[in-house]
């Protein structure tokens, strides 16, 4: 059996990828009766079968990963009907990867389609500071600029920026091997668009028109403004050396960006300062001239990868206002204040199991049978001989437990 | 007029027949592109393909193979993606810009080596590590052998080589010691043959910031521990080798330990097989494949850096105090444990693990397969499916 459409979604980050995954994977049951697998078992089970494929390390998950692209690309193999793969940190694959990829999946006997979701790079160079910001990063923004704007990029986090931004690029890697009709930009819509339309983009690309689907969304990865980026960047300097990365996740990231943070809508945006503004215009501009001399399927308009011109005032996250600042920081430290007494009161309930449980221990060692047993055990453990007895006991009662 | 991408096929050709001309250099034309092949591979795998004929290139198929799997392999990790050699095309305005592989930083080449080393571990056979289980005398007192791994290791292998078979009665507990930066070195290496990946100077930073000792060398509170269960009397805190009268075999002096650039090659490969195989897998391919890979790679310990030092002599100067007033049983000079003469190499740099890492590609492909049996999983595939 093989698939009949491969669909591979493959960035860019930032351009509701979060969202879309979500509802894919919260359908999935109700999609493959229609003919359409979302193959993953865990909602990140794509970002997985990613860091596979690309022999990616982070921050110690991709221990869970050994094996994920192979086991992907089996169950698309097996399926009758579309398979959609979607995670935006495919976008940095290299061609020998892609290659990989595509033939894992059944290329060139498959038909296999390439889509990337884009969106204007004023929009975007910001969006991917505030994400190194929310990853414990601690890069000043001016700095950020400074690397992705150097020609050479040598640094790491500038060959990152560009493998999962530069769309030409991506394009070019991804579709390469591809007649540009199967190759398709869904381009994010302007601020101001029907915060519909760029779902009805991707429901037109993957064929999930007319499939009512919960699009109650679980997972989102919210913005934040200049103060509360600011705010998190700060935090990551103190307290980088004394969280590990186990629980900056979810305190510093969840309860904080995302859940508290966030939801300061009103703080100044996050953008570009004047002269990289300029300087992004231009690419932006060399990009769609680029884009519409290759002929790929666009759905939406590429005009819209041009920055809409803005007229808010610019705000330096590096220099953020202070009272704006500590605004944000009286609401992290009432979030945190909440946490920490859920924290608490859930730890006092877990004491009161604990001290039960104790209990209950105790009334059985009073039992004079139990007690005889302990001491002749404790005896046994003193001696070469008395461990050995009591290894073979143990493994004639075929128990592993060394509690007696 | 010869184009660019007919003097890069031509380069490709070269490299694959063995040669060592740079880039910059080379001179020479092919039909382009092939068919079949129409990716001439990046920059990176041709200045790693390079680098491996100038170090040990011959015409045989072994090594063909090698060069082949290191033009088509992929770089691991975050880092520079395929680039493409300076002066094939009139430049495309998009992607990273072309380079001269000669300009390439070493640690994008060690990069690519590993992947491939990685690859060639997997693919590789091993031998099989099963020992044969000795039966216990029941008179002879136990040997437990603990505190400093790579001379607890050292004294085991001693025992072994002797066929000295265990004890049942009640186990005397050997605690290894020595100059607490060798024995911070020793932890770190072992750790790193075990599958961790973090560098020497995060590693020691993480315990100096922390003001501990790993727990193998926090000799105060191994020995107490064991003092609890077996008595103060049995506990034996040696510094250097145990004697032969204490172990019932002579371990001689310990070899040179690995050198600090292999054990950083190390961490680096540990990087890519946890993403590829399970950690008992990883585990079996670093002490059947790629440590005896690296066994030649002999040298100085890895330096504690200036920043550390004061920590260290601190620590081991509060060891020696702990240790004497505890009053254990001690062959060997205590003071032994503060920071002495030993030797220690300078720090690791790119360049340094690049050259142990071609070395060890080149052996991958000097050591026959045949010649020993598959690892122990009996799968010489290239990847892990089990989950």
């Amino acid at each position: 059996m093989s698939p009949t459409r491969v669909l591979l979604h493959v960035g860019t980050p930032k351009t509701g990828t979060s969202y879309l995954q979500d509802v894919l994977f919260r359908n999935r049951d109700h999609l493959e009766a229609r003919g359409i697998l979302y193959p993953a078992d865990r909602f990140d089970g794509h970002f997985l079968a990613a860091l596979d494929l690309m022999r990616l390390p982070w921050g110690g998950l991709e221990k869970e990963a050994v094996g994920a692209w192979d086991a992907l690309a089996e169950r698309v193999r097996g399926f009758d009907g579309t398979a959609i793969i979607s995670h935006e940190i495919l976008a940095t694959a290299s061609r020998t990867q892609i290659r990989r990829a595509l033939e894992s999946l059944g290329h060139p006997d498959t038909e296999i389609h390439v889509v990337l979701s884009a969106r204007d790079l004023v929009r975007q160079i910001p969006a991917e500071w505030q994400e190194n910001v929310k990853h414990r990063r601690t890069l000043r923004y001016s700095r950020f600029l400074e690397q992705i704007r150097d020609p050479d990029r040598k640094g790491r986090l500038s060959t990152w920026f560009w493998g999962v931004q530069e769309v030409p690029d991506i394009l070019a890697r991804w579709g390469g091997e591809l007649d540009p009709s199967r190759v398709h930009v869904v381009t994010v819509p302007p601020p101001g668009a029907p915060s519909t339309l760029l779902w009805e983009r991707f429901s037109d690309t993957f064929g999930l028109t007319g499939i009512p689907l919960d699009l109650q969304a679980e997972r989102v990865n919210p913005s934040l403004g200049v103060p509360e980026t600011a705010l998190v960047r700060r935090i990551n300097r103190v307290a980088n050396k004394v969280i590990e990365p186990a629980h900056y996740r979810p305190l510093v990231r969840e309860l904080l960006a995302h859940q508290t943070l966030s939801r300061r809508t009103d703080s100044p945006r996050l953008a570009l300062p004047p002269d990289t503004r300029a300087w992004a215009d231009d690419l932006s501009r060399s990009w769609v001239a680029e884009l519409r001399e290759r002929g790929y399927d666009v759905v939406g308009d590429l005009d819209e990868l041009l920055p809409a011109p803005s007229t808010a005032p610019y705000a330096d996250p590096d220099r953020p206002n202070v009272r704006q600042v500590n605004r944000a920081s009286m609401d992290a430290i009432r979030a945190l204040l909440v946490e920490a007494a859920r924290l608490r009161e859930t730890e006092a309930d877990l004491r009161r199991e604990l001290d039960e449980a104790h209990r209950a221990l105790e009334r059985a060692y009073l039992r004079p049978s139990y007690r005889a047993r302990e001491k002749l055990v404790r005896s046994a453990e003193d001696n070469g001989w008395g461990r050995r007895a009591l290894a073979y006991y143990r493994r004639a009662r075929g128990r592993s437990s060394r509690s007696a | 007029m010869v184009t660019g991408a007919e003097r890069g096929w031509a380069w490709v050709d070269h490299l694959r027949a063995g040669g060592s001309t740079p880039w910059h250099d080379f001179e020479g034309t092919s039909d382009a592109p092939r068919a079949g092949a129409r990716l001439l591979p990046g920059a990176i795998q041709l200045e790693v393909a390079r680098r491996l004929n100038a170090l040990g290139g011959r015409d045989d198929t072994a090594h063909r193979d090698l060069v082949e799997a290191v033009l088509t392999a992929s770089a691991p990790g975050r880092g520079q993606p395929d680039l493409e050699l300076v002066g094939i095309h009139d430049g495309s305005p998009f992607g990273p810009p072309p380079v001269d592989p000669a300009d390439l930083p070493a640690e994008e080449l060690v990069r690519m080596a590993v992947g491939v080393l990685a690859d060639r571990a997997l693919a590789r056979p091993a031998p099989s590590a099963v020992e044969p289980r000795r039966l216990p005398v029941p008179w002879r007192r136990g040997l437990h052998l603990v505190g400093d791994p790579v001379l607890a290791e050292h004294s085991r292998d001693a025992l072994r080589a002797a066929g000295r078979r265990p004890g049942l009665r009640s186990p005397v507990v050997v605690l290894h010691a020595d100059d607490l930066p060798g024995m911070l070195a020793d932890v770190w290496t072992w750790r790193v043959q075990h599958g961790v990946t973090p560098s020497w100077t995060w590693w020691l930073g993480h315990w100096a910031g922390r003001d501990e000792l790993p727990p193998r060398v926090d000799l105060t509170a191994v020995a107490a521990d064991w003092a609890a269960r077996v008595g103060r009397d049995r506990v034996r805190l040696v510094v250097g080798t145990p004697p032969a009268a204490l172990l019932g075999a002579s371990p001689g002096p310990r070899p040179r330990p690995l050198s600090a650039d292999a054990v950083e090659l190390l961490t680096r490969v540990n990087g890519v097989l946890r993403v590829l195989v399970t950690p008992e897998r990883h585990q079996r391919l670093l002490a059947q494949v790629l440590v005896p890979l690296l066994a030649e790679e002999r040298g100085a310990r890895p330096a504690v850096p200036p920043r550390r030092r004061a920590w260290v002599r601190g620590r081991a100067e509060r060891l020696v105090e702990e240790l004497s007033r505890a009053g254990y049983p001690v062959h060997g000079d205590l003071a032994s444990l503060l920071p002495g003469n030993g030797e220690e190499s300078d720090a690791t740099t790119a360049a340094g693990v690049l050259d142990v890492a071609l070395r060890a590609l080149l052996r991958t492909r000097d050591q026959a397969p045949d010649q020993t049996r598959h690892e122990a999983t009996g799968s010489a595939g290239a990847r892990e499916v089990e989950r």
